[in-house]
């Protein structure tokens, strides 16, 4: 466990973790603002009406970008870094390698936003980013691999720690999923196949890059607070393989019914299902771990965003394996159910534990107290609430819009009566921003207040 | 089994060209279809593409480099539709493709096929995945070309209940402003902007209704925008044949009313070409469609 060892001042980087957190709140108070922007639409007040490169369509895609590659991308790269030296005992290659890589990262964001607000989207869902951009991209992953992978070989435990499982092979599936995703369907496979990668590209930048890196970083990080080891070895294990081997072969079910062989499209309805066994070992090897100290879902923030994180988690890959059965998507498809689970799985899991991470780093980056614990109240209870909201709100509209397509009512008619649902969207929207407002204004007071905490500085 | 060496080539590669392999490639590539570029798929021009030069010479010659609707003018004007439908993220908000499930080949019409996407208009595919609006896979000449000026150019006004944002940039600017109908002929010249917009709601407005009376009988089409009965009918089939010719005249011979700025430019002609071919091209016939065989 990391807080057994004796963890050398040297071997962090503690400016970068930094500067990669700092980059991820602001791509999500970005990315936030983006949606509401493009939320707006949908009932007719949106603000930058007839300006082409604010246009609600190219917006929707900055949006969805900024959370992949600004919000979690930049979060979890400052996880890893935090993470890894300490569970290897071994420094990163080279600290300039590290900085390039930060450097590169926010090149790859900013030319996505101006790049996709000045007309130059791919067409290829969640890899929207710019033609031009995807190169730096891959070159800013090669260089993260050249760095990160030396220490991991040469680590000082004779056993790799669980989370090193999930990091090393989402060094490898990150860049094979990157490069799949935005160069075969451009080039070389058209149509029906070009789908069926795209479809795998969806499903998984969510399970082969953000879930690897959101559950490695748990397995770090709730044995730090918890102060205690993880509840089974066995269950980890399983849970690793067994997401390893079933979750890349998912991606079919976003285009069920589609002209994509049908057999395919069985295939990958029996991977989703049994994704969610995997998971279910993952949840109670998890909770079975907190057992004995439920007290820290009162007292540690963190913890409490972790473990929300994971009710939600198992909540979105429960209502996967019912959802991806044809007789759910004959109806769901296509409407806003998939937006409502997409945003649960993207903010409800891996936002919260990105935000349970910044309250448990952040003093620690920084060498201060938190300026407002009240605060992290105010913003739990309004991003919890307001993700709560918009999950129900979506989820039922899409029920609504799916029955009513089928039933052949007008198509003006499901527009109408969605206009509710979609305004409630935009309030549940609000509560959000709110909350993380909140965390914003209490992370930029800490950094200037009195309070040191030269203890946190040192851990 | 937790060594590095064993994640990364295993788990990490081995696992996930397996499942590229299985998922994506392989069974696709198995199936033989025929691959067809732009120009294959624009030698027989479209007659809106047609429609499209005899009604806007000047900015057709400008966008294209000639006034003709010919394959070779055509194929360019797929290739920059399809481009402008990807920058502006139509695909978000339309599929293109139609299941054979939830009636969705009444509302929008044949169930897709693996050939009609086999092509260079389909890299990357364009199927999409969420239908804020309709499915536009079947939407070559369902309506006319000044529909969709006037529809790009303010959605509400063609269809009130619209929430697609009007795409200005499409248009070439001009000072003037000029209610014009779909042939291109000047209904009026109007000082301000307000007033255009006046006369076009003013025409645009005109929907008609059915509505029963008292009882079963009689049936009444109303002419929406007056709000006055237009008409009095024995039975419900007889005043919807009656509301559809009304309907059918409205969008074909009746003013569609538009600015005179509605002139689409290169992006315009190009998207509104594109999406009147939508559902034209079959491909080459396959004797193992890939559909799924269960309902």
């Amino acid at each position: 466990m990391a807080e057994k060892k004796p963890v050398s001042e040297g071997l962090v980087d503690r400016q970068l973790v930094k500067y990669f957190f700092v980059s991820s709140i602001t791509y999500l108070v970005l990315g936030v603002l983006f949606g509401l922007t493009f939320s707006t639409q949908f009932f007719r007040y949106y603000i930058f009406k007839n300006i082409e490169s604010l246009s609600p369509g190219r917006v929707r895609m900055v949006h969805t970008n900024l959370v992949a590659y600004g919000f979690l991308m930049n979060a979890f790269l400052g996880g890893a870094f935090w993470a890894m030296p300490r569970l290897t005992g071994v420094a990163v290659l080279s600290r300039k390698i590290s900085w390039t890589v930060y450097g590169l990262m926010q090149v790859v964001m900013l030319g996505t936003i101006f790049g996709i607000l000045g007309g130059y989207a791919q067409g290829v869902e969640w890899g929207e980013t710019p033609k031009f951009v995807d190169p730096i991209m891959v070159i800013a992953w090669v260089l993260l691999c050249i760095n990160v992978i030396p220490p991991i070989v040469r680590s000082k435990e004779k056993n790799l720690y669980v989370t090193l499982w999930y990091f090393s092979a989402a060094l490898a599936w990150t860049a094979l999923t990157y490069i799949m995703g935005n160069y075969l369907p451009e080039y070389v496979v058209p149509g029906p196949g070009g789908a069926a990668l795209t479809g795998l590209f969806i499903h998984d930048l969510v399970g082969l890059f953000v879930t690897p890196f959101g559950w490695g970083l748990m397995y770090y990080f709730v044995p730090v607070i918890t102060k205690k080891p993880i509840w089974s070895h066995a269950l980890s294990l399983i849970g690793f393989w067994g997401l390893a081997f079933f979750y890349p072969l998912n991606g079919v079910h976003h285009f069920m019914y589609s002209p994509i062989p049908a057999n395919v499209q069985y295939g990958a309805v029996v991977a989703t299902v049994a994704v969610e066994i995997v998971v279910t070992s993952v949840v109670v090897n998890f909770f079975m771990t907190l057992r004995g100290r439920g007290d820290l879902l009162r007292t540690s923030f963190p913890i409490r965003w972790f473990y929300l994180g994971m009710v939600f988690y198992f909540t979105t890959c429960l209502q996967c394996a019912f959802q991806v059965t044809l007789t759910f998507q004959e109806i769901i498809h296509f409407t806003d159910w998939v937006v409502g689970h997409a945003h649960l799985v993207m903010f409800g899991v891996f936002g919260f534990w990105i935000q349970g991470m910044v309250i448990y780093l952040w003093p620690r980056l920084t060498g201060r107290e938190w300026w407002s614990r009240k605060l992290h109240g105010i913003h739990f209870w309004l991003v919890a609430v307001g993700m709560l909201i918009m999950f129900v709100d979506l989820t039922a509209a899409g029920l609504i819009q799916g029955y009513m397509w089928k039933s052949l009512a007008p198509w003006e008619d499901s527009v109408i009566v969605s206009v509710p649902f979609w305004i409630t969207r935009t309030f549940s929207g609000l509560m959000i921003f709110g909350g993380v407002s909140c965390m914003v204004v209490n992370m930029i007071m800490t950094v200037g207040s009195e309070k040191t905490a030269p203890k946190l500085a040192k851990a | 089994m937790e060594r590095f060496q064993t994640l990364f080539l295993v788990a990490g590669l081995g696992f996930f060209c397996f499942a590229v392999f299985a998922m994506g490639i392989g069974s696709i590539g198995a199936r033989g279809l025929d691959y067809d570029t732009v120009e294959e798929m624009a030698e027989t021009v479209i007659p809106e593409f047609e429609e499209l030069a005899a009604t806007y010479p000047e900015q057709f010659q400008a966008a294209y480099g000639e006034a003709e609707a010919n394959p070779k003018t055509f194929a360019d004007a797929l290739r920059s539709g399809r481009d402008v439908y990807v920058a502006e993220a139509c695909w978000h908000c339309h599929s293109q493709f139609i299941r054979p499930v939830g009636n969705e080949y009444l509302r929008f019409g044949a169930t897709a096929t693996a050939n009609e996407g086999y092509n260079e208009l389909h890299m990357p595919v364009l199927y999409g995945t969420r239908r804020v609006g309709p499915d536009l896979s079947r939407e070559a000449g369902k309506r006319p070309n000044g529909w969709h000026v006037a529809h790009f150019w303010e959605p509400m006004e063609v269809v009130p209940s619209s929430i697609m944002p009007s795409f200005s940039w499409l248009f070439q600017a001009s000072g003037r402003f000029e209610v014009v109908n779909s042939r291109k002929e000047t209904v009026g010249v109007f000082a301000s902007e307000q007033e255009a917009t006046q006369e076009m709601q003013k025409r645009n407005n005109r929907r008609y209704s059915i509505e029963s009376g008292e009882g079963s009988k009689p049936f009444h089409v109303q002419d929406s925008y007056t709000e006055r009965v237009v008409q009095r009918f024995a039975d419900e089939e007889e005043a919807r044949a009656h509301a559809e010719g009304l309907n059918t005249g409205l969008l074909a011979d009746k003013p569609f009313s538009s600015k005179a700025e509605m002139v689409p430019n290169k992006k315009g002609l190009s998207l509104i070409a594109y999406i009147q071919f939508l559902g034209t091209w079959s491909g080459e016939v396959d004797e193992n469609p890939a559909e799924p065989s269960e309902d």
